[in-house]
């Protein structure tokens, strides 16, 4: 049995929500088509046509299929046996027509039947006999997966999740990554084994910032990271069919055709037909596709392949190491024209910023290097077009392409921005609160740009040394007599001052040191969480020490109106010495001396 | 009191410290508070313009200038979106910094003023020819860093409710403010301290806070690397003091700011390192820089000085001070500074 859906060209939010409509009964009219098509054998696409029958005919390159095996296997035999060992869940990623979910079904075609115990079984009528149980649309995902549950031993079945609940809902969308999550998390072994198919692909949402589901869908994106960085997930990442692979299954189509062909007087332009479309598209499906366009149409027609999309970090790779397939004015002509998605985004200027030193292992010429920093810093100013992006994208590749190459590898950093964007922010409620303390506590305004350049540091490195002395000083003054208690006590009302539980004593945002890149991708949702468990706590504990600074102030207030007069604490009478005299009323001033009417009052009037 | 910055603030015009020809001004401007202009205090950081502000509006309301508080006020922007804002104020006078609003500054202004300008003060306090004095002080801030939009409403705003609204003005240097204002403006330059004026202050608050000094060479020192902010010296030497038991000598190492002592390093590792790897490197302590909220514009200006202090040859500081124009005028034109940074350090590496 082969999933039948049409050719999914670039996966839209438009698209998706047709799918919704289009639901699982439609499905089995295609299948009841399929078998009486299959007389004549014309009206069908080829790729439902020719779809592999078994496992050897799926176009798959060998070590990736064993890896899939090998996963799969363990996963059902972990459910069979009842063991919990080996993945949970199993991740499949990669553009569209790369044979993912072709892989499940046959894969689960010859495995199931080796694990799937004898006995009743259970299976609702329509999923009778299939090895694997699919997610449909419609379905409550929550439900189908506590039904999937129980699809073992007789009725054991890979679940297969290709159709998503509709994650461009936010809700939804979290619902979705919870239930998986628990699905990982919990307690209960022998479940049957989740695969999860995502094809990856860009939509094209020009005005965004950030890297989010909205415009990128992929793996990242859908799923969040913790379930991703899950130990009991595995993941396997599918490239586009490699051209070798992908000419032998076209030539087979041709073979199995030929009749046709020599019909249509094609078979003789066959295999460059077949070596243009091998070299253009990595897309199974839409390559067959075309193929039988081409072969059965009676008049010469152009070919043409979908356009391909590419990843965040291949169209980084792109722009850095150069394409050997043409040169790089028409690889740029490409990009710009197809990865409209990631070129708007002031992401990918981040990422060519944050990658170009792994080009070559890290030996670029300065100079080169010096241009190209130079070329994004102009493209910066230029603003937010097409066209300043551009201009980076030639002139990096322009740089790049003079210099020499040997082939080194490396792994590919995600733009370490919206990182320094959360500690910014931190920063900023943690200074807030400093504020607060310096203000309530202390009576004294401070101006933001004095906070960031002085008072983050100096302030929480003299308090933490006061506090340090504090401690030692109330041990010696509590062996005083009351009468020497009191004298050291006003003579160190600075030290004893500081109350660590409401000064700060470290440096606010932490010490400077180096911000480490990253190499996962950072999507808007994983921010959001993030978010969520630091920036609110810290905003909370500002609001719970606001109150509490308050609280402590009202209270001094009201002391201080009722001892007017009184003599100041601080009393520095002592050394009234050189000419410095400016000084002397400087400590003794008490808050307010001569006011009849409160402000309050004054203000009502 | 916290901090001995604050703790030996002058409070009162005459209690006011270094450059006295000034303070004179501010007396006799004291004399006559019912012809308060509007004032612009200019001058480096740390020079004083907010004590003497200060001191003066002490001279004309008295102490309950020093007595303030946090209001929070919504103003509504033109798109309806709600915007919050932390405005501390007194009963005779209120303060604002541009910086808190962002691009809204012009809304957060005119609204605040009007607000202001329709109440009439009423003072019951006795002023010294009899007559209360019925305006109300509006403290501005970081001034220079309004926007044109800004001063350009306050131009008109300044006049029309200059019978109940004085403005004070603060900022760092009177390049970006507008003409117009300047014209309407008591323009008060606050020069920063010179160097042995610093070390008298340092002295005596040292000596009032029992700090034992070996000579004067140490305060002498902290005066040097303070540059003339007052504000600076103060936090160094009370940190100083605080880790070395209060007894300072002249070896004793000088607490700069953190992030003065990285660019510093980031300095001399440019001069030392030319590869593209001390590039990547300086990258990471760029960004962590900016995480700390340290203004991309400063983190420019020390390392061009730095590498300017650490350069000998003169073709080479002549590009070194060329790139860091063209790199400052592009971290205002772009919005991400790192591109500009970095640019900025990869050019400085090609140039030496």
């Amino acid at each position: 049995m082969v999933k039948n859906k049409p050719p999914a060209i670039q996966r839209s939010i438009s698209e998706l929500s047709s799918r919704i409509s289009s639901i699982s009964p439609s499905k089995r009219i295609i299948q009841e088509r399929e078998e009486s098509n299959n007389q004549n054998g014309v009206d069908e696409p080829w790729y439902v046509k020719y779809a592999p029958k078994k496992l050897e005919e799926v176009a798959i390159h060998k070590k990736k299929l064993q890896d899939v095996c090998q996963i799969l296997e363990s996963m059902l035999k972990s459910s069979t046996y009842g063991i919990d060992d080996g993945p949970r869940i199993l991740l499949m990623t990669g553009p569209s027509g790369c044979s993912k979910s072709t892989t499940t079904y046959k894969l689960a075609e010859e495995l199931v039947p080796k694990y799937r115990g004898s006995g009743f079984q259970m299976l609702r009528s329509d999923r009778k006999g299939s090895h694997v149980v699919e997610f449909v649309e419609t379905d409550n995902f929550q439900e189908f997966l506590v039904e999937a549950k129980y699809l073992r031993g007789p009725n054991l079945s890979v679940v297969l999740i290709e159709d998503l609940p509709n994650i461009f809902h936010t809700d939804t969308r979290h619902a979705f990554q919870k239930s998986l999550l628990e699905w990982l998390y919990s307690p209960e072994v022998g479940s049957p084994p989740l695969v999860i198919c995502i094809t990856e692909c860009s939509l094209g949402n020009e005005n965004s910032q950030g890297f989010g589901v909205d415009y990128n869908f992929t793996a990242e994106s859908v799923l969040g990271r913790e379930i991703l960085a899950h130990p009991k997930l595995a993941r396997i990442k599918f490239n586009p069919i490699n051209t070798t692979l992908m000419k032998k299954h076209l030539r087979s189509k041709c073979q199995e055709n030929r009749k046709l062909l020599i019909q249509n007087g094609k078979w003789n332009s066959k295999d460059l037909v077949i070596d243009q479309l091998a070299s253009t598209t990595g897309d199974i499906r839409s390559a067959i596709a075309n193929l039988q366009y081409w072969a059965t149409s009676s008049v010469e027609v152009p070919l043409d392949t979908r356009e391909e999309s590419l990843t965040y970090f291949h169209t980084i790779g792109k722009i850095l190491h150069g394409s050997r397939e043409c040169d790089d004015n028409e690889m740029i002509n490409q990009l710009t024209f197809n990865s409209k998605s990631h070129l708007a985004n002031d992401n990918f200027r981040l990422g060519l910023l944050e990658n170009y030193s792994l080009v070559n292992g890290g030996q670029v010429p300065l100079s080169n290097v010096c241009e190209i920093v130079d070329s994004l810093s102009q493209s910066d100013s230029m603003g937010m077009n097409s066209e300043s992006i551009e201009f980076a994208l030639r002139k990096v590749r322009n740089q790049l392409g003079s210099v020499t190459k040997t082939h080194t590898s490396n792994k590919a950093n995600f733009p370490r921005e919206w990182k320094i964007r959360q500690l910014q922010l931190e920063f900023q409620v943690d200074s807030e609160d400093y504020t607060n303390v310096d203000f309530y506590k202390y009576h004294q305004v401070r101006t933001k740009r004095d906070l960031q350049l002085y008072y983050t540091h100096y302030g929480p490195l003299i308090r933490s040394r006061r506090n340090y002395k504090r401690n030692s000083l109330n041990y010696y003054i509590e062996n005083l007599n009351p009468n020497a208690q009191s004298v050291v006590t006003s003579q160190n009302m600075d030290v004893l001052q500081v109350d660590p539980n409401i000064d700060h004593l470290e440096r606010i945002g932490g010490p400077i040191k180096s911000v480490e890149e990253q190499q996962e991708l950072v999507t808007n949702d994983d921010s959001e969480n993030w978010r969520k468990n630091s920036l609110d706590q810290m905003k909370q504990k500002r609001d719970h020490k606001l109150s509490q600074l308050l609280a402590l102030h009202t209270e001094n207030e009201a002391e201080e109106e009722m001892e007017d007069f009184d003599e100041p604490i601080v009393d520095s009478e002592a050394e009234d010495d050189d000419d410095s005299s400016l000084y002397d009323l400087l400590s003794q001033r008490h808050p307010e001396i001569n006011e009849s009417l409160s402000d309050s009052d004054l203000e009502d009037l | 009191m916290s901090l001995w910055v604050d703790k030996y603030r002058p409070r009162s015009l005459d209690t006011l410290s270094h450059n006295g020809h000034l303070t004179s001004v501010l007396q006799s401007i004291s004399q006559q508070p019912r012809d308060l202009p509007h004032l612009l205090l200019y001058g480096p950081n740390g020079s004083g313009k907010k004590t003497r502000c200060m001191a003066l509006l002490e001279s004309i309301f008295g102490q309950g200038v020093y007595k303030m508080k946090i209001d929070v006020r919504q103003f509504v922007t033109p798109s309806n979106r709600k915007l919050d804002l932390n405005v501390v104020s007194s009963a005779y006078h209120l303060e604002i910094t541009p910086s808190d609003m962002g691009i809204n500054d012009r809304i957060v202004i005119q609204q605040l003023l009007k607000e202001v300008a329709q109440m009439e003060q009423v003072d019951f306090q006795e002023s010294q020819d009899g007559l209360a004095h019925r305006y109300k002080c509006v403290v501005i801030n970081e001034a220079d860093s309004l926007t044109r939009d800004a001063q350009a409403a306050l131009r008109r705003t300044m006049e029309k409710y200059s019978r109940n609204v004085r403005l004070i003005m603060l900022c760092d240097s009177v390049s970006s403010i507008i003409s117009p204002i300047k014209s309407r403006c008591f323009m008060v330059r606050c020069p920063a301290p010179p160097n042995d004026e610093t070390v008298n202050i340092l002295n005596y608050v040292a000596s009032k806070e029992k700090v034992q000094l070996e000579s004067d060479e140490v305060l002498k020192v902290i005066a040097q690397e303070s540059e003339g902010n007052l504000r600076k010296a103060l936090l160094m030497l009370e940190s100083m003091a605080l880790c070395n038991e209060m007894q300072l000598k002249k070896s004793t190492p000088i607490i700069k700011p953190d992030w003065e002592s990285v660019i510093s390093k980031l300095a001399t590792k440019i001069q030392k390192e030319k590869s593209v790897g001390c590039l990547v490197e300086c990258r990471s302590f760029l960004y962590d820089l900016l995480a700390h909220c340290i203004p991309a514009r400063t983190i420019l200006q020390e390392l061009t000085f730095a590498l300017l202090r650490n350069s000998s040859n003169e073709k080479a500081k002549i590009a070194i001070l060329q790139t860091s124009s063209i790199f400052d005028e592009r971290l205002s034109l772009g919005n991400k500074p790192i591109y500009h940074l970095e640019g900025f350090v990869a050019r400085a590496m090609c140039s030496m």
